[in-house]
């Protein structure tokens, strides 16, 4: 339930399909994000992760399935439910001639709920130079300006489009707790995508892996990090060239050694394999960037195999 | 060699290739038209093509207002007060008919004749007791009726009869006989204007004892001017009508060397272009002869004035396409990081400019412009916009750059408005009569040119000691939110904190407003009003001043506010009305970006796209006075048009700023900003074809009005303006975002 009483998950999507041309960019997505939750969108460039993200806020139209925010038709949003969203793009376009004070005055004017008190805290955190002008900040301030704009109205969802890149280390530490407050009363949901898969584990519970416009997984980082481990496997004789083992992702062959990333390990797995190649085997655990590389360069992989 | 080829052919194909510039140079061929027009109707046109330099006083109203005036007071009954009568301006049969009696329906050269007398009888004079200042030129002819009703006007100061005629072969051979005797009742002439009047050779004078300003014709000239000399002591300028193959005898020279307040002698010796030498001749014989005095061409060019115009503007034009894409390619950080980048992208520029002011100086030279002007003006045409730095850098260099911005500006103002209102000023110069200013010029000129080329030259280095991504003052930055600090007590420091108080007092407004009120709130206007009121400030100013330069150095009187003042607003209005569209359009695709994030407000869709609707709307709403009243007021000076000419205007009003507002709209969404930008240039240009189209043949004044066409022009403007909005506007709730 929301601060207002409503219910429902905060973001539902289903079967969307985007098309730029002839070339899908979304394809059958489906995804459910309930109240409450910190999900990282994952996915190289060009995966659909900010396609995704301005169809969610209905800037974008679906060609086809449906995506709804906050219980409301995505493209059919309407005032009460944008002043519950906070968004910050990729590239911060704010208002170059206006000064940092005017520009947070003039936002916080179409919000009837902006605290201005926790404005005041942002600003004096990330120590913003009010009477600068926007235009000639550099990138980093620009995004935490953004990130102030996004956060004043202390609002239900927050969408993150890649938000960090541009920051320093100490202002990545400060917004990530800035994230972490936003969702600590169980009320607000955050999604945003990002790169650096470091920051994503430190504050995401869960996370949506896109791959060409297709969502390959979703759901708890822990249960991807349960699922995706690599074996190290050193036999007492050559080992063939493939393995053939279930939800190989990624093999690397050289002798009596092997390294075999796989999608669903288990212990059957594991003993099987000890069993049939007379191996000695250690199972490692994976991070989520080594899982997130393991996923596309297997995926790469498989698919130049098959051509 | 060949890489330095390649490179130079890729600077190239990067300035042309892209879709601005092709755009640009097809715009530019509107310019070519009229150029070509003015240059080609100056050579085909021999005869004729000078014009006399006028000398006396030209009437203080005109058009309407002279006929409205006249309106007024026939319909008051008090046309014996009238004391100005310009028969030509007031040709509005409206106004005869009020003035005639039984005129209305007539035209007006029927009610110049009595039932009794014939044509140029003039009895309508007789309604004008009190007239002192009396202007008539051709078609108006003047029978023996005619001149005796002017002599019966003793209170005249002010005659003024170029080329008036006479009815018959009679009337002629007598004319020396009834215009003396017309003259000879008018002791209070101050002006007198008899140039071609009526065959007047052999006029011989009588004394005018307050005459001030005369301009007369050759026949009984040694008689006249010694009848002057002894009589006319008030005498300041003198006109004589000459022939190119006349010289002046030493009895005439010794009466001008007895006048002892005259001023300024003009000599008309030339009709056509081909005898300008021979009076180039007379005026440097009587030049010599009459030191103290002083002696210019008495006929002028008026096609050499508009030839060079329009080539200074199409000189500033297609050389511009270039140096600003060479500016833009110049400061990226690609081109900062080229070997040998300098060379090739001010090679093309340049090359652009030199091909372009070679055609545009054989042109000119061809057209009978001297040397010396003929190289200052395409100079200054072709590097006007060269040196993409000039103003808004810190530093000497940015204050020299600064003054030679602003000394151009006020040197090409100044000559437009000389060419306006004193064309024969500059078609001495254009002659090459005046050899030192032409020396001065030019080398102001050479020099203004060289320092940009430096500038230019240092354009990265610029940019990235300022931190700058474009060329200050090459890219228009409406709301200048990418400026680099200006020095405090600067007046672009003050403008900013100007803009920023604006601003401030803006947000402080009460929430919640209407979602188009919120958008406009974090842009000031304040910068484009500022705009308004200098220009307004400038040209009222320049308009005060110039007419009292011209007068002190031609010893003319300058010509009367009231005659060209409804025009110069006119002219302000419909300056002021483009540039206000251009800042409204600037104004608005710079938020584009923002655009983006004010939809995720607390907005809907429809609320959005509404509010976006309407606060361009609001902003065009100060472009929209201007243009309105720039219509009215060319519908008003003529007024010739009647009901229909306001409603051909009404409609290209609506037509205009219909285009406009969605055109802008477009601009501030669109994913190509330059490309609709460029496309709104077109149409805006189009459309202002389209103006003149439909209100030339409402408020022609040498032909009766045409309706149809000005409806047609008028209904193509509207279908074109209200189909692009429509098409702008339609399923725009569809229309997806960023």
């Amino acid at each position: 339930m929301s601060r207002d009483g409503h219910v429902g998950g905060a973001v539902r999507v289903s079967g969307l399909v985007k098309r730029f041309g002839p070339r899908a960019v979304l394809d059958r997505v489906d995804l459910e994000v309930p109240r409450g939750q910190v999900i990282g969108l994952l996915g190289l460039n060009g995966s659909g992760k900010s396609t995704l993200i301005k169809c969610l806020l209905g800037l974008l139209k679906a060609d086809e399935g449906s995506a709804t925010v906050l219980g409301t038709d995505a493209w059919q949003l309407a005032d009460r439910e944008k002043a519950r969203i906070g968004y910050v793009p990729q590239e911060a376009t704010l208002y170059p001639w206006l000064t940092v004070r005017q520009t947070v005055a003039y936002v916080s004017s179409f919000y009837s709920r902006w605290d201005r008190a926790w404005g005041e805290e942002l600003l004096r955190r990330w120590d913003l130079p009010l009477g600068h002008r926007v235009g000639p900040l550099s990138v980093g301030q620009k995004q935490k300006l953004a990130l102030v704009l996004a956060l004043g109205h202390r609002p239900e969802l927050l969408i993150l489009d890649e938000p960090v890149a541009s920051l320093d280390p100490v202002a990545r530490r400060w917004f990530l707790e800035t994230v972490l407050e936003t969702a600590a009363d169980g009320a607000g949901t955050v999604l945003f995508s990002t790169h650096i898969t470091s920051d994503l584990e430190r504050v995401a519970s869960h996370v949506a892996l896109l791959r060409e416009g297709k969502v390959m997984f979703h759901d708890e980082i822990d249960v991807l990090k349960d699922r995706v481990k690599r074996l190290r496997i050193e036999a007492q004789a050559d080992l063939p060239a493939d393995l053939c083992l279930p939800g190989t992702l990624r093999q690397e062959s050289r002798g009596r050694q092997a390294l075999v990333t796989i999608d669903g390990v288990d212990a059957a797995l594991v003993a099987g394999v000890r069993e049939r190649f007379a191996a000695e085997v250690v199972v490692d655990n994976l991070n989520l960037e080594e899982i997130f590389l393991e996923l596309h360069d297997g995926e790469a992989a498989a698919t130049s195999r098959a051509r | 060699m060949i890489a330095i080829l390649r490179q130079y052919a890729l600077v190239l194909w990067a300035i042309v290739s892209r879709p601005w510039t092709l755009l640009m140079l097809g715009l530019g061929l509107l310019y070519v038209g009229p150029f070509l027009g003015a240059w080609l109707g100056g050579r085909a046109v021999p005869d004729g093509a000078m014009t006399a330099v006028p000398v006396v006083e030209t009437p203080s109203v005109l058009g309407s207002f002279g006929a409205a005036e006249l309106e007024e007071m026939a319909r008051g009954g008090r046309l014996d007060s009238v004391t100005d009568l310009d028969t030509q301006a007031v040709g509005r049969q409206e106004a005869w008919g009020l003035v005639a009696p039984n005129g209305r329906g007539r035209s007006g050269s029927q009610l110049t004749r009595a039932a009794d007398e014939g044509p140029g009888a003039w009895p309508l004079l007789d309604r004008f007791p009190s007239l002192d200042r009396l202007w008539m030129s051709p078609p108006d002819m003047l029978s023996e009726q005619g001149w005796e009703r002017i002599g019966k006007h003793t209170a005249l100061e002010v005659l003024s009869l170029p080329n008036v005629s006479s009815p018959d072969a009679e009337t002629l051979s007598r004319f020396p006989m009834l215009a003396r005797a017309a003259l000879e009742r008018l002791p209070n002439l101050r002006e007198l204007d008899l140039r071609g009047t009526g065959g007047s050779f052999e006029l011989l004078l009588p004394p005018l004892p307050k005459i001030e300003v005369l301009a007369i014709g050759w026949g009984r000239l040694e008689e006249n001017l010694r009848t002057l000399a002894d009589g006319s002591p008030r005498l300041r300028v003198l006109a004589i009508q000459t022939w190119f193959d006349i010289g002046f005898t030493p009895g005439m020279i010794a009466s001008l060397r007895r006048m002892p307040n005259l001023r300024a002698v003009y000599v008309a010796g030339a009709y056509q272009a081909e005898d300008e030498p021979a009076m180039t001749r007379q005026v440097d014989e009587l030049r010599r002869a009459l030191p103290g005095v002083r002696v210019h061409p008495g006929t002028y060019r008026s096609s050499r004035v508009w030839t060079s115009f329009w080539a200074t503007l199409l000189g500033m034009y297609l050389p511009f396409v270039f140096w600003f894409q060479s500016g833009l390619l110049l400061s990226t950080s690609l081109a900062w990081m080229l070997p040998r980048r300098l060379a090739p992208h001010l090679f093309w520029a340049m090359a652009a400019a030199a091909a372009c002011g070679g055609i545009i100086v054989a042109l000119l030279v061809s057209a009978g412009v001297a040397w010396m002007p003929a190289l200052t003006l395409t100079l200054f045409a072709t590097m006007l916009v060269a040196g993409g730095t000039l103003g808004e850098v810190e530093g000497i260099a940015g204050r020299i750059s600064s003054i030679v911005l602003r000394v151009e500006l006020i040197a090409g103002l100044a000559a437009a408005a000389t060419a306006l209102l004193a064309p024969w000023i500059i078609d001495r110069w254009l002659s090459g009569a005046m050899p030192w200013l032409s020396v001065t010029l030019l080398a102001a000129v050479i020099a203004a040119s060289v320092w940009k080329l430096a500038r230019q030259a240092r354009l990265p280095r610029i940019l990235a000691s300022l931190g700058l991504a474009n060329p200050p003052g090459l890219v228009i930055d409406v709301n200048q939110g990418t400026l680099p600090k200006q020095p405090a007590g600067s007046f672009a420091n003050w403008q900013l904190k100007l803009a920023e108080r604006a601003v401030d007092r803006q947000i402080d407004r009460p929430v919640p407003a209407p979602y188009g009120e919120m958008l406009r709130r974090s842009q000031p206007r304040i910068q484009m009003l500022l705009m308004v009121a200098i220009m307004l400030v400038v040209m009222v100013g320049m308009m005060w001043v110039i007419p009292v330069v011209i007068a002190r150095g031609t010893g003319q009187p300058p010509p009367p506010l009231s005659r060209y003042l409804p025009g110069v607003i006119a002219a302000f209005a419909w300056q002021a009305c483009v540039m206000t569209i251009a800042q409204t359009a600037g104004m608005w695709g710079q938020r584009r970006g923002s655009l983006v994030i004010d939809f995720l407000r607390p907005v809907s869709r429809a609320g959005y796209w509404r509010g976006l609707r309407q606060a361009i709307a609001r902003d065009l709403s100060l472009p929209a006075v201007l243009g309105a009243v720039c219509l009215a007021l060319a519908v008003g000076l003529d007024g010739k048009g009647g009901w229909w000419a306001w409603g051909v205007a009404a409609i290209l009003l609506v037509g205009t700023f219909a285009l406009t507002h969605a055109m802008i709209l477009l601009l501030a969404v669109t994913r190509w900003p330059l490309v609709v930008g460029t496309l709104m240039v077109v149409l805006l240009v189009a459309a202002g074809i389209g103006i003149v189209i439909a209100l030339s043949h409402v408020l022609s004044v040498s032909k009766p009005a045409d309706l149809v066409m000005a409806l047609v022009a008028a209904g193509a403007v509207l279908a074109v303006g209200l189909g692009i909005r429509m098409g702008v506007l339609w399923r725009l709730e569809e229309r997806e975002i960023g």
